[in-house]
């Protein structure tokens, strides 16, 4: 799963809120290797757009329309590396469980944001 | 409410106690006059005693059937004078009738009768009006207990419903989500960052006082509730719209406080957090002499597929809370199509309301 640092990264941004999207790719624009796909507000959406596209990284939220996060995790085959990015807390250890890369609580800063970042 | 001498031995053992030593002494005291024998003495006075013995249980249900007033009119007195007057009258006649029909009127009994016949009137009248009084005072008692009780359940379930919606239902979802909206836009609108902190503060702040009186106008709800929903346009922006129509001569109705903000919040989570479509929440108001009509419509996306999960808590809170302020079961509906959820609530107008008016009268004027 790991990726070398070298290579470019296509991130697919997941959040029904217009801002928490803004607030990411504000953040993601220090990256210069990371390439963003595109952004979706709610997780069917979400599915076409990782079949679509296969990003290598998604920062998702959980409470969603209709899908929410992890039900969109349940019905795709290779998931992509996985930075959560959510109000609840209370999902962290299920995040654990599979093996997402991160766990960003909002609202984070941008240390935190670069520090989860720069993991993969 | 149970009869107090029939349903607690206490009572009856203590209630039948002073009967028997007034029958003691009434035989004495008539003894002194007559010179019949004390066997009939003894049963004349165990007859005329029970009588009255048997009364005073009888006069608790006449003084129950009128347990729902608080006081007792001038009126209802008097009808308990007259009908005490008529028992009492009555009894005489009854009881001196049948035991002069049983001695096959002896004279000495007809003396002893009518001798002591204004006494025992006054005494059985007596009796009577004791009696009724002290049962007036324990139902009203009682009612103003029951009142106070109800009072203390509905203080408590409101504090209740202001923490479980601070607590379980705005934190951590809400809360945690405009903050992070707030710190998206300092760096991208700070004009606008700065105006949902504002907003955010003054609706917690609303939520948070539970020292606030209970009652405050439609006007002052709808007020806080916009803050609210406000934050949630600015979070969500175009998805959702907001419709309220409100004709003045409803403004000052009075409205438990935060009776619509927990309805509000259904409607987003039903009508905007589990649909990418645009929602819609209307909101009609209107009324009559006595009566506030609010009716709350969101449209829903009959394609969302957690249209029904969860559903309800909130609406159930607020149905608990009018049951507990109002005494009556039929002030929410819920209608339910396809297309649309709609809650419609019935305010009746209080006896707040007036002294609400009385005391902005004095302070203004």
């Amino acid at each position: 799963m790991n990726m070398p640092n070298s290579q470019n990264i296509s991130v697919l941004i997941i959040d029904d809120e217009p801002l928490a999207r803004q607030l990411i790719i504000r953040f993601l624009e220090t990256f210069n290797r990371i390439t963003i796909v595109g952004e979706c507000n709610d997780g069917l959406e979400a599915f076409k757009m990782i079949q679509e596209y296969k990003p290598d990284l998604i920062f998702l939220d959980i409470q969603m329309p209709r899908i929410n996060g992890f039900e969109l995790l349940e019905i795709i085959d290779n998931p992509p590396l996985i930075i959560f990015s959510t109000a609840h807390d209370e999902y962290a250890i299920k995040a654990f469980e599979i093996n997402a890369i991160d766990y960003l609580l909002k609202p984070y800063t941008r240390e935190r944001f670069n520090y989860a970042t720069n993991k993969p | 409410m149970l009869n107090p001498i029939t349903h607690n031995r206490k009572n009856l053992l203590l209630y039948s106690l002073i009967w028997a030593a007034i029958t003691a002494a009434h035989f004495f005291v008539i003894k002194t006059f007559s010179g019949m024998s004390d066997n009939f003495l003894i049963v004349e006075s165990v007859v005329q005693m029970s009588f009255l013995y048997a009364l005073g249980i009888g006069i608790w249900h006449i003084s129950l059937a009128d347990t729902n007033e608080v006081t007792y009119s001038a009126v209802h007195w008097l009808r308990i004078f007259v009908s005490g007057i008529a028992i009492i009258i009555l009894w005489q006649l009854i009881v001196g009738g049948a035991i002069w029909l049983v001695l096959e009127k002896n004279p000495d009994y007809k003396d002893l009768f009518l001798l002591a016949l204004p006494f025992r009137l006054m005494f059985g009248f007596l009796t009577y009006i004791i009696l009724s009084v002290t049962y007036h005072n324990l139902i009203v008692y009682k009612n103003f207990n029951e009142q106070k009780l109800r009072e203390e359940k509905l203080k408590n379930n409101l504090a209740q419903q202001e923490l479980s919606m601070l607590w379980s239902q705005i934190n951590p979802h809400f809360l945690f989500n405009s903050l992070n909206s707030i710190s998206a836009l300092t760096l991208s609108d700070p004009d606008k960052a700065y105006q949902m902190t504002i907003l955010l503060s003054d609706f917690l702040r609303f939520s948070i006082n539970t020292k606030e009186q209970q009652m405050h106008t439609i006007e002052e709800e709808l007020q806080a509730c916009n803050r609210y929903l406000m934050i949630e346009k600015i979070r969500f922006g175009d998805r959702i719209s907001i419709l309220q129509q409100m004709p003045s001569d409803c403004t000052s109705f009075l409205v438990p406080r935060l009776i619509l903000q927990p309805l509000y919040e259904n409607a987003l989570k039903h009508g905007a957090y589990e649909t990418s479509k645009p929602c819609i929440i209307s909101t009609e108001i209107s009324r009559n002499e006595n009566n506030l009509f609010i009716t709350l419509i969101n449209t829903i996306d009959p394609e969302s597929i957690q249209v029904t999960k969860g559903k309800g808590l909130g609406i159930s809170n607020i149905k608990k809370r009018l049951e507990l302020i109002y005494h009556r079961h039929d002030l929410l509906r819920i209608n339910n199509t396809p297309d649309n959820f709609s809650v419609s609530l019935h305010i009746p107008l209080t006896q707040n309301e007036h002294a609400q008016f009385a005391k902005y009268i004095c302070t203004d004027y």
